[in-house]
């Protein structure tokens, strides 16, 4: 798999997870802070370093994955900045 | 199904949808102490306590399931991979203050600490050194602290704020005698959040070889805190204010040059004899986590929190006319945002702002229906401070939400001083210290 | 088409009007710019990480799911509306 193909798959992964928080304020800072994080790394063009970035990036995405469902195990009552359900 | 058309509009309804982070909450309606709320109000009270990180709490689960060994057993593995955990986790605390991880000591919390600090080494040097100084704006639990001393037949001298909030340095100077052992100055204040000079303190306290204590629960994670640039000798650390689990904190104890204190709390030895009592490895480890994720997060944090906190202070600046912003507007620490709203009563403008979780300054003194003292320190006038909010703006505050803060806090601004007739009398151009209220 | 595989085709304008809709209603896209031809990154100035995100957008829209080989050929609106088209399983 080409490395820009592996960063963009970990970049949807990681937004998927992030999506799946039911608490609104930790759902919008993971997609914020996943957006941020990559755009930081944008320019690393050495394989080495990209090497070690994908595998940062893929632990992360198992503790978005298993706090995304303990949000969902424990959810709480909508946030008043999710609008109005219809 | 095939070809089934949606009209334009739904169409870009969902659309917009797609891109909206919105998700069905399965809980029902939201209905605590009797009041049916809208939905989970907006968070702005971020100097009253934090979230804990999901980072955190993912390093936090192991120590709370399989990993249930006494960090002090030391006779089987159980307790190893405990005790290797509050390991770790020193060193992360200690990182992240520019300690050794030998100097750092757990605790409690910031409360345990200061009370540590203060009264520990206020008693050691009681009988060549009973001179203590603090500021008049000092938390609660280090002045209460002092009082303690006070009784027991220190001398304490709680030192005035210039009306910005900082400390005056040659006051202190002049304040300090061969009598003093300690100087405590916490480094960001908690309600109005301004930043003291803290390297000053310290340089003056370490040339007058006086011991600096610096509480900084509300300066860790937020900005760069060193111990050797501060040239401080103690130094408390609060978890529940860094995105940690509450029932946890630290205090930083310099070996070199050595700071003696006496224990507050006696028993097994633990923590150097400074501290007995089984550590509760699971919240030592949240704390540790909390303090590596700031060390990482503090540059980004500060940029969201920084711009998040212009916009709502420049904008209501700009859009409400008589508001002032309590404590000094540049030497601060900027989540923290308290402002005066004249000619409104603060806890009416809280009721009003209900989906808004904000506070009229210290969680400590909520409730006794004084105004604050820290900003009676500052001399702002008793109806002022009557008038005053606290905005905290944290790392996982939305811009959204500060949007919808500001809207809601013009509107009720103006609502509430349309009722008000004091606000019609000074617009009628009354001046009101020239009335004479007569009583009944 | 073999065995009844339950495959429906989408009617190619309802799904030029949906791509669209789609792309105008991504934050960072200026709704005028926005044309069946317009190229994500040199049209509407995305970068690859938006395009990403706008591509989720599609999956979300019509109910599938689209493989990262495919994915990346995906840097129009055409492209998008010409794979949808031909998805057997787009709804």
């Amino acid at each position: 798999m080409g490395e820009r193909t592996q960063v963009l798959a970990l970049f949807k992964k990681l937004m998927r997870a992030s999506r799946s928080f039911t608490h609104y304020n930790f759902r919008e800072y993971a997609l914020r802070r996943v957006r941020l994080g990559f755009r930081e790394k944008a320019g690393v063009s050495d394989p080495a370093q990209i090497a070690e970035l994908v595998g940062e990036g893929s632990k992360q995405l198992e503790v978005v994955r298993k706090q995304a469902l303990i949000s969902q195990l424990y959810p709480q009552a909508r946030h008043v900045m999710e609008g109005t359900r219809k | 199904m095939h070809g089934l058309r949606q009209t334009a509009a739904t169409r870009l309804a969902r659309s917009a949808r797609l891109f909206s982070t919105a998700v069905e909450s399965k809980v029902g309606t939201y209905d605590i102490s009797g009041q049916a709320l809208p939905g989970r109000a907006v968070y702005l009270d971020a100097q009253a306590t934090t979230p804990l990180d999901p980072r955190v709490l993912d390093a936090m689960l192991p120590h709370m399931t399989g990993n249930y060994g006494n960090p002090h057993s030391k006779s089987h593995a159980y307790g190893w991979e405990a005790a290797e955990c509050v390991e770790v986790a020193r060193k992360q605390v200690a990182d992240l203050i520019g300690a050794d991880s030998k100097e750092v000591v757990f605790t409690s919390g910031a409360t345990e600490s200061n009370n540590m600090a203060v009264k520990g080494v206020g008693r050691f040097y009681r009988e060549k050194k009973p001179h203590v100084i603090t500021l008049v704006t000092e938390h609660k639990c280090v002045l209460d602290s002092c009082r303690q001393l006070q009784t027991e037949g220190h001398e304490v001298t709680y030192l005035p704020v210039q009306a910005n909030g900082l400390v005056d340095l040659a006051r202190l100077e002049a304040a300090i005698t061969d009598k003093t052992s300690l100087v405590s100055v916490m480094a960001v204040n908690n309600e109005i959040g301004v930043l003291q000079p803290v390297e000053e303190i310290g340089r003056l306290c370490r040339a007058k070889k006086v011991f600096f204590h610096c509480d900084a629960a509300q300066a860790i994670g937020k900005l760069p805190v060193n111990v050797d640039a501060w040239n401080c000798d103690l130094l408390s650390i609060s978890g529940h204010k860094v995105y940690g689990p509450k029932g946890i904190g630290a205090l930083y104890v310099r070996r070199k040059p050595r700071v003696r204190l006496e224990p507050v709390i006696n028993g097994g030895g633990q923590e150097r004899g400074l501290r007995s009592g089984t550590l509760a490895h699971p919240l030592v480890a949240g704390l540790g986590a909390a303090c590596a994720i700031a060390a990482e997060e503090m540059g980004r944090d500060a940029e969201h929190v920084g711009r998040l906190s212009l916009k709502l202070r420049d904008t209501l600046l700009s859009r409400i006319p008589n508001i002032q912003i309590n404590g000094d507007v540049q030497q601060r620490y900027q989540g923290n945002l308290n402002i005066s709203f004249a000619y409104v009563e603060g806890e009416s403008l809280i009721m009003a702002l209900k989906d808004i979780a904000i506070s009229s300054g210290s969680a400590c003194t909520s409730d006794s229906l004084e105004p604050s003292y820290v900003l009676r320190a500052l001399g702002v006038e008793e109806d002022m401070a009557h008038t005053s909010i606290r905005f905290g703006i944290g790392r996982f505050t939305t811009e959204q939400e500060v949007d919808h803060a500001i809207n809601m806090c013009i509107k009720h601004v103006e609502r509430l001083r349309e009722m008000s007739p004091l606000w019609e009398m000074v617009q009628d151009g009354v001046d009101l210290s020239k009335i004479q209220w007569s009583q009944h | 088409m073999g065995a009844r595989s339950f495959a429906t085709f989408l009617d190619r304008a309802d799904v030029t009007d949906r791509v669209l809709g789609v792309v105008k209603s991504f934050e960072k896209v200026d709704p005028a710019k926005v044309t069946a031809k317009s190229h994500f990154v040199s049209d509407l100035g995305l970068d690859s990480l938006d395009t990403v995100e706008v591509v989720m957008a599609f999956e979300d829209e019509f109910t599938l799911e689209i493989e990262d080989k495919e994915a990346e050929k995906i840097q129009t609106c055409e492209d998008a509306i010409n794979f949808i088209c031909a998805h057997p399983h787009a709804k």
